[in-house]
């Protein structure tokens, strides 16, 4: 794996990564699909079943068929019985690579705050991502989202993906 | 058991259809419910046998607000134990899970085998002349395997567990495969839900099919099994044949909701106080609480499959386990959320939870069919009576 310093390439990777936390911190669950490949899947855990190696973890669209049927489920489904809250990620670039096949190897920090209807606000997971980026038609896209939350038991339950 | 202490908010609670909010809030009751129930005549699960599938695997839990460490000490056997130092009361370990074969406390040293008992002590010769380590290893609960589930009590006068569980049994066995297929970790979900522990056990495995959008979507109707409420404490469970799913093309995967191989029933147990051993579909779990103050309950939902599962229903379960039933699950995320607005409508003051579907046909509650809320009655029955209201 070499890493990238190309300020153009990393500026891109950046801009990925902000449209997927503006399109989470917004509710907008189709900007949110916008953001993977065609074959893109994405997957949130915890770095305890990480660690232990089990495949368990709070979601796994690891399909596009699975990520369509996710943006149903918060637009559509849970819509009316769940309590709804407003996020808010805060993301730091951590390192970006080359991977051995031509795709990009990213890890980058999340921190991601909750502020309830009443408006109180607290922190819902703090964690890292390990994204496999491809370029697909011209635009950076996830071929594959892995959110690793260090936060083993969360405060509420989570309804949008981290 | 002492008397009941003066400062409960509940003198003269006479129906136990009729749940007054006051017992879901209040700090007096649950603090005796932890001396009565925690630390009281009922059997918990401390840890699945597929948790610790060697010798000297350990793990931590807390029942009620104790620490616990758990261990494998040989093929069959298991320790319980107080995670408390019985030198100076230091928590031993702060692992979640691990491997040891003997523990030494942090503080001054002293060094416990996995069974808990004290083998060496620095500067013991400055003891008093009377000191002896048989009377300082660290504190055991009683504990005993059953359908690879190690469960522990604090209180010696549990019944065995088969009284315990009374006709529940089956429907636990079911859930876990019957007794002849061995069980495999496939990992936990980890949740803080926002209400008292005993709304979470009344609203989990009981409600109408009314509350599920996604049920309803896919067009599926379940709930008509028969429903037993037995045992020591009215744990009830319902163990039942599942209706397949059809594809009405709403999912664009659908496969997250079939059932695959020949698992043809569905059982679902609320074991008292708080455990949960459901199998739905092809996914299989087991949830434990942990109640955080009146008003919070950690849940650890462990997910587990048949270790002679051939490669694509292994796969299958993971996908299943990891997306339907937990607290952010495609079906479930509606349920938690239900459970935090019941707390929430707590703060009315004289209000009360009403128990009424089912009781005209079945007033003991006993035997009732599963979308009823005659169930539930037993055990409130026995609550009343344990905690001398
Ligand atoms: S407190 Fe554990 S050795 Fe002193
Ligand atoms: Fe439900």
């Amino acid at each position: 794996m070499t890493v990238i310093t190309d300020p153009g390439l990393l500026a891109r990777v950046d801009a990925l990564q902000q449209a997927y936390a503006h399109a989470l911190d917004r509710r907008d669950m189709q900007g949110w699909l916008a953001c993977f490949a065609s074959t893109g899947r994405y997957e949130l855990t915890s770095a305890e079943n990480v660690r232990m190696g089990l495949p368990v973890g709070m979601m796994l669209d690891d399909c596009h068929e699975r990520l369509r049927d996710r943006v149903k489920y918060v637009n559509e489904v849970w819509n009316h019985a769940v309590e709804h809250y407003l996020a808010r990620h805060l993301l730091s670039r951590d390192l970006c690579a080359w991977a051995d096949d031509g795709s990009l190897a990213a890890s980058t920090n999340f921190s991601v705050f909750y502020t309830n209807a009443e408006g109180k606000s607290a922190l819902l997971a703090v964690g890292h991502y390990e994204d496999i980026i491809v370029d697909e038609g011209g635009a950076l896209r996830f071929a594959s989202k892995r959110a690793v939350m260090d936060t083993a038991v969360p405060p509420r339950y989570i309804i949008y993906p981290l | 058991m002492n008397a009941p202490s003066r400062d409960l908010p509940i003198r003269a609670w006479t129906d136990h259809t009729r749940i007054p909010y006051a017992l879901y809030t209040d700090e007096a009751i649950y603090r005796q419910e932890l001396e009565r129930i925690f630390y009281g005549p009922f059997w918990q699960p401390v840890a699945l046998e597929a948790e610790l599938p060697a010798v000297n695997d350990y793990k931590t839990i807390v029942v009620g607000e104790t620490p616990l460490i758990v261990t494998r000490t040989g093929a069959d056997e298991f320790a319980v134990m107080v995670n408390a130092c019985a030198h100076r009361g230091v928590q031993i370990t702060t692992e979640f899970k691990g491997t040891a074969s003997d523990f030494s406390c942090p503080y001054h040293a002293w060094a416990y085998d996995n069974c808990g008992n004290l083998r060496k002590v620095p500067g013991e010769e400055r003891f008093p002349e009377n000191f002896d380590k048989r009377h300082y290893g660290l504190r055991r609960l009683r504990a005993v395997l059953w359908n690879q589930v190690l469960w522990a009590t604090f209180d010696d006068a549990t019944p065995p567990i088969d009284e315990f569980f009374g006709e529940v049994a089956d429907s636990i066995r079911a859930a876990l495969g019957g007794g002849e297929r061995r069980l495999k970790l496939l990992g936990y979900q980890k949740i803080i839900f926002n209400c008292n522990w005993k709304v979470y056990m009344d609203n989990d495995g009981y409600h109408a099919g009314l509350l599920h959008t996604a049920f309803r979507m896919l067009n599926y109707q379940g709930g008509t099994a028969p429903l037993v409420a037995d045992g020591f404490a009215g744990h009830w469970g319902a163990h039942y044949g599942a209706q397949r799913m059809v594809d009405n093309g709403y999912l664009a995967d659908p496969t997250l909701v079939f059932t695959e191989g020949d698992e043809k029933t569905a059982a679902v147990n609320l074991l008292r106080p708080v455990t949960q051993v459901v199998k739905h579909l092809n996914a299989i779990n087991f949830r434990f609480g942990r109640p955080l103050g009146p008003d919070k309950t950690e849940v650890h939902y462990t997910y587990l499959a048949f270790a002679d599962d051939p490669p694509e229903l292994l796969q299958h379960r993971i996908r299943q386990s990891a997306n339907l039933l937990g607290p952010s699950g495609f079906v479930s995320i509606e349920d938690g959320s239900m459970f935090e607005r019941v707390q929430k409508a707590m703060g009315a003051p004289g209000g009360e939870i009403n128990f009424l579907k089912g009781l005209k046909d079945s007033p003991d509650g006993h035997r009732s069919l599963q979308n009823d809320e005659a169930g539930n009655t037993p055990w409130w029955r026995y609550y009343k009576q344990v905690m001398g209201l």
